[in-house]
């Protein structure tokens, strides 16, 4: 799938809305598609779920808070080097996706955070597809950046309290494991 | 790797066109720019330890402005090149996946700690817009008493902004710490507590005093080079620690008893004319009171004394002697060591202070110096602000009621409960809590009971707290590696030194400093104290240059700054001048201020306030482990990995008798409350206590490493009121954290 161009662009804009999801708090802030695409696909109830909680957004914005930054400890760290044998924010993870967003010319706007939050990688991810990178090059930066986020997935899936942050999880596990099936 | 470099800032059209491509691809500018920098860099940054007061200096290897590594600096006036494991596992603090990291506010106005707050991401302005207009509302509304302010008072534009508000309720930790010598200081020497020059000592008497086990470095090299060059090193405490492990002779004393030892050694001195004369007669006020001094004293005795304490009496007076005639001696009281928290501490810091004046080592080579810092001008001076208002209003903590504590503006942690909850139910409307969790307080179920009486409380503090779930705004505080400041230090009185605090890290997240918050708030309420006189703003840097250049540290921060630090040795001319309150110029052993203020002017033998009974036999101590500061480092993967959590310790010829074994859960019960703990049997107390580490059971569940690790030590501690303080002679305003009893059942 990685090799159509037509789907490359689709799983760019899905990673984008996926990286969006997690890097915004207030889902009026997020543009799903028009077309989904299969009415049946995670994306697509991710797309659905979205709008809906546009209608209401301060549940879903209290959830997103609730998931990834609680003052009273957050259940799911987006961060990947949290995720590391010595969990700590601006690990070698961080340094890591630093190097590749660098060698696109490019770098977080936000330099006092660190560079590995989920939302930036699927972001950056989808420039990589956007942009043609082969097939090597996509499939380095998704083992080195983004299989590690399934924990996370899992435990956004046991935690989350809002359809919408399941309907994340859920959307991007599956884009995760299409890309893995094609590894 | 094989990759096709692209600058994806640089591309434009077609599917690499991120500025012009339509629809979501437009996400990718707002959260990403182009590189300023291709590679990683790395540098070392030079800067002070900011944990406990002596700041050693830490050196920083950052890469891209991300902390990777801390060390001790070489030559370092306090930390000699070494760093304790709090200051090394610093950078835990900055890189912390746990710390709070934007403004929040509550969406759900119920309480507790089985509420969903509903946290919601709000802006600075947001949060500080509505800080500002709740607590001006409660000021016209309730007066100033209605705010309270759980604070140090940290830097100068925090104080400003309360002086300017007129707050009357500031409150701070100092009763649980050193506040008894602190008060007694001023009145018997006129120095400072904290500086000993334990290496050119001969003789160490150590009174419950633990900073070896704490790893206070500063201290632990000079009793270390005390012990090289020969001094001997004498220590009473019911617990053996690493420092009893460094002291030369250790006496397994009776909790609470220390002073009963003091007097007596006191008698021994004076009855026997072994104080340093020259000393006693130029520079105190012994011959003005002696006959009072002598009748006093001689009550005492070491056989009484040993009665009380289970040191044998011969012993008393053999070390009495020794202390007075081995010169020099020093005898340090500090902190919340086994002797300064008792119901009768602030007796027996006095009479400690006494030891120190007859040993004659008041600001002499081997004895308690006076520190000789550097002295940097205050906001105050450098941009005089507008008179204060006078601070009108009811003192929620009753500290009024000990005279000797208000002077010093330091306290009270052990009444605030009572006075929130009993004295003056309702009075506070409005708290703003700096860096404090209910934790830190004598039974904090009764600090959770005040909190939830508060209708608007703001927690701004690092990582998060008992506190900050508790509370309706909460700030991301920045961690001392991400400031700059000024450091002086002068734990060694002869070769002060300032040395450049500086960032290792830009401040993460959204994370402000308290003096921020001062500037940002002062703007909003009190704007008059918060211009200079040409109608700027004042500003923190500009702050840091004037005092950089009015030290003489450098033309502004930064030319100081690029020196890194700046020493000024100098010779150590001995003080004969002792600027005592009262204004002799010289030490007091009787202060005749104290009776004039209710209080006793010669130390006098007091119980510590809760005794061991049938229903309670066991005296319970608590302590601060070596590897964590107080209770905030408990979350700190590293330090956690050192003591995760904490137990109760239990001789392990009690534990026979009660039939507890290692690990075993057991039930502890003080008049106020109830533990249930593991068993940890150990031969380093005496068989008739239970100790239990402080800084554990934090609330938050979701605290990745501390939450709901272990129990709260202060839950078996009983708070007071001012007034039993008053009745029990503890005008000192210690908060008696090592009074309680306990039972033990095992489980």
């Amino acid at each position: 799938m990685i090799g159509s161009m037509d789907q490359r662009q689709l799983l760019a804009r899905q990673a984008t809305l996926l990286g969006q999801a997690f890097l915004v708090a207030d889902p009026r802030r997020l543009a799903p598609p028009d077309d989904p695409g299969d009415p049946e696909s995670p994306h697509a109830a991710l797309c659905d779920e979205i709008l809906l909680a546009q209608g209401a957004p301060e549940p879903a914005e209290i959830e997103y808070t609730r998931l990834f930054l609680s003052p009273d400890g957050a259940p799911c760290s987006p961060w990947q080097s949290t995720y590391d044998p010595e969990p700590r924010l601006m690990g070698p993870a961080h340094h890591s996706a630093l190097d590749w967003y660098r060698r696109y010319g490019a770098e977080p706007s936000t330099a006092n955070e660190p560079a590995d939050h989920l939302g930036l990688l699927l972001l950056f991810f989808a420039q990589l597809l956007a942009n043609d990178e082969d097939r090597q090059t996509i499939q380095q930066f998704r083992a080195q950046h983004l299989d590690w986020s399934v924990t996370l997935l899992e435990k956004m899936k046991a935690e989350a309290r809002h359809p919408l942050h399941l309907a994340l999880a859920r959307a991007t596990l599956s884009l995760l494991t299409a890309l893995a099936s094609e590894a | 790797m094989s990759i096709t470099r692209r600058n994806l800032f640089q591309m434009t059209g077609g599917a690499a066109g991120l500025l012009t491509a339509p629809g979501p691809f437009l996400a990718f500018d707002q959260f990403f720019r182009p590189a300023a920098a291709q590679a990683a860099t790395i540098n070392t940054i030079h800067t002070a330890c900011g944990i406990c007061s002596p700041n050693c200096g830490i050196e920083a290897t950052v890469k891209d402005g991300a902390l990777q590594f801390l060390k001790g600096i070489d030559g370092d006036l306090h930390g000699e090149g070494h760093l304790c494991g709090k200051g090394a596992a610093g950078g835990q603090f900055l890189l912390d996946p746990d710390r709070l990291k934007y403004p929040m506010k509550r969406t759900n106005p119920n309480k507790g700690f089985d509420e969903d707050p509903g946290w919601v991401r709000i802006s600075w302005t947001e949060a500080l817009d509505t800080i500002a207009e709740r607590f001006q509302f409660y000021m016209t509304e309730h007066g100033r008493e209605s705010l309270l302010f759980c604070t140090l008072p940290g830097h100068d534009f925090w104080s400003r902004f309360m002086n300017a508000l007129g707050v009357v309720n500031r409150i701070d930790h100092i009763d649980v710490c050193f506040l008894t010598d602190n008060i007694i200081q001023r009145y018997t020497t006129g120095g400072k507590q904290y500086t000993n020059d334990f290496e050119n000592s001969k003789y160490i008497l150590l009174f419950g005093w633990d900073q070896v086990a704490k790893n206070k470095i500063v201290y632990a090299n000079g009793i270390v080079k005390a012990r090289a060059n020969g001094a001997k090193v004498v220590r009473f405490a019911p617990t053996y620690t690493a420092t009893s492990k460094m002291s030369t002779e250790y006496h397994n004393i009776r909790p609470g008893s220390d002073l009963a030892v003091a007097l007596a050694m006191i008698n021994v001195i004076i009855s026997e004319n072994l104080y340093d004369r020259d000393f006693v007669d130029l520079y105190t006020n012994f011959g003005q009171y002696e006959s009072e001094i002598r009748t006093h004293f001689a009550q005492y005795t070491p056989q009484w004394a040993s009665e009380l304490s289970d040191v044998p009496a011969a012993d008393i007076a053999r070390i009495a002697r020794e202390f007075a005639t081995t010169r020099p001696a020093i005898a340090p009281a500090h902190k919340k060591t086994l002797c300064a928290n008792y119901m009768n501490a602030t007796q027996l810091v006095h009479a400690i202070s006494i030891l120190n004046i007859l040993a004659g080592t008041i600001d002499r080579p081997g004895g308690r110096y006076f520190a000789r810092g550097i002295p940097l001008a205050g906001a105050d001076a450098i941009w005089p602000p507008p008179p204060y208002p006078q601070k009108l209003g009811r003192r929620v903590d009753g500290r009024n009621l000990l005279p000797l504590a208000e002077e010093v503006n330091q306290g009270m942690f052990s009444t605030l409960a009572d006075g929130m909850l009993r004295r003056y139910p309702g009075m506070i409307k409005a708290a703003f809590w700096n860096n404090y969790t209910i934790l830190g307080f004598p039974f904090p179920r009764h600090m959770e009971d005040a909190m939830r009486s508060v209708e608007f409380s703001v927690a701004m503090d690092v990582i998060p707290t008992d506190t900050t779930s508790m509370a309706d705004i909460v700030l991301p505080s920045t961690t001392y590696l991400e400031g700059s400041g000024i450091v002086v230090r002068n734990y060694r009185a002869t070769s002060p030194q300032a040395v450049a605090r500086q960032p290792v890290s830009a401040p993460m997240f959204e994370t402000k400093s308290i003096a921020y918050v001062a500037l940002e708030l002062g703007k909003r309420l009190v704007p008059d104290y918060f211009k200079k006189p040409d109608g700027a703003w004042l500003n923190a840097s500009e702050l840091l240059d004037e005092q950089a250049r009015r030290a003489n540290l450098g033309e502004n921060f930064a030319d100081f700054r690029n020196k890194g630090r700046v020493d000024r040795p100098a010779p150590f001319v001995p003080r004969t001048s002792f600027p005592t309150v009262g204004g002799t110029n010289k030490c007091q052993i009787l202060v005749p201020q104290f009776a004039e203020k209710g209080a006793e002017p010669l130390p006098k033998w007091h119980p510590k306030r809760d005794q061991p009974s049938a229903e309670y036999p066991y005296y319970y101590l608590t302590f601060i482990p070596g590897v964590h500061k107080r209770n905030s480092t408990q979350n700190n993967a590293y330090l956690n990995e050192l003591m995760p959590t904490n137990a109760a310790i239990i001789h392990p010829e009690l534990a026979a008798r009660l039939g507890i074994r290692e690990g075993q859960m057991v039930r502890l019960t003080s008049r106020v409350g109830q533990l249930e703990v593991p068993a940890h049997l150990s031969p380093t107390l005496r068989p008739d206590c239970v100790q239990v580490a402080h800084g554990f059971g934090h609330r938050n569940r979701l605290l990745s490493k501390a939450g709901f690790k272990g129990v709260r030590d202060g839950d078996l501690v009983p708070d007071a009121s001012t007034e039993d303080f008053v009745a029990a002679g503890n005008y000192g305003g210690s908060s008696c954290i090592m009074d309680a009893v306990v039972n033990i059942q095992p489980l």
